[in-house]
């Protein structure tokens, strides 16, 4: 709710429009953003019913401070920065930590200064092209959940770092070596994977 | 056998400089300089288009698995259920 809050202070509307005005806002800009929205809570929660929870108080948020949203700017970033504020404050705690005990290790390495230097392209696209299950989908699911939201803002929904450096109120420098970091640890998994599988 | 390791290690800074802007490149997220530059040296460098290749692929293949899910059609309805109590409730 504070993040709310502040959103609201910092963009503070010229116009005030009547519900049937704001109703045309909404379904207009945001209600066709359903589907990517969904598929943004579903990659956070990793679960089908906190995805439909999580989305709809996304959705109902967004209608309520409707009048806070600068009409002309980015529609998609206002609503995805709701829907990980929402997902931080309510749904975060009551998750599991999905990144694995075997893992760790790797990403202690990758948060360290060391790693931004080097960058792993050890991995061969025909490994990749056989990877045609889900098995990159299960790999980044795995991720620590800000390296895991990085990589979904920005491979899968093709956002700037711009737009990301204000969805995840994070400097646009880190945007770019935490982007930086989570493919590499997400690499080193599908290394590993095709180790195990392919030989 | 001078000239040769001079030209090997300019080489290498090349590739180097390329590929620590690959991801950028990959990102749209370069100036057109460095654009242009990567551009060149990929066309020109078998290593680097390689990693490159491999990259774009990774890429390609989240955007791909990963963005499969699809909003379930009644929560659009909840959605709109509750907004209309919200204006006449
Ligand atoms: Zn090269």
């Amino acid at each position: 709710m504070e993040n709310l809050e502040e959103l609201i202070v910092e963009e503070t509307p010229a116009v005030i429009i009547n519900d049937a005005e704001k109703e045309a806002l909404f379904a207009k800009l945001f209600l066709p953003l359903l589907d990517a929205a969904y598929n943004f809570a579903f990659r956070l929660t990793l679960n089908e019913s906190d995805a439909q929870d999580l989305v709809q108080d996304t959705f109902l948020k967004a209608y309520r401070f409707c009048n806070s949203f600068q009409i002309g700017t980015n529609a998609k970033a206002w609503l995805f920065r709701i829907l990980k504020n929402s997902f931080i404050n309510e749904y975060r705690r009551k998750q599991k930590n999905p990144s694995t005990v075997d893992y760790q290790e790797i990403e202690q390495f990758y948060n360290s200064d060391e790693a931004d230097v080097k960058m792993t392209t050890d991995l061969r696209v025909e490994v990749l092209q056989d990877m045609i299950g889900d098995e990159v989908a299960n790999a980044l699911n795995s991720l620590d959940i800000d390296f895991r939201t990085v990589i979904i803002l920005c491979d899968i929904e093709g956002f700037t770092y711009e737009e990301m450096s204000k969805i995840l109120d994070i400097p646009i420098g880190t945007v770019r070596s935490r982007l930086h970091r989570a493919r590499n640890v997400l690499k080193e998994k599908l290394k590993n994977y095709a180790k195990k599988y392919y030989g | 056998m001078e000239q040769f390791t001079k030209n090997n290690e300019c080489e290498m800074c090349e590739c180097e400089e390329c590929l620590q802007m690959l991801e950028l490149f990959l990102d749209n997220e370069t100036t057109l300089e460095q654009k242009n530059q990567v551009k060149f040296h990929i066309e020109n460098c078998e290593h680097c288009k390689s990693c490159y290749e491999a990259e774009h692929q990774l890429k390609n293949t989240i955007k791909e698995q990963g963005s499969n899910k699809k909003c379930p059609s009644e929560i659009m309805k909840c959605i709109q259920n509750k907004i209309k109590e919200m204006v006449f409730g």
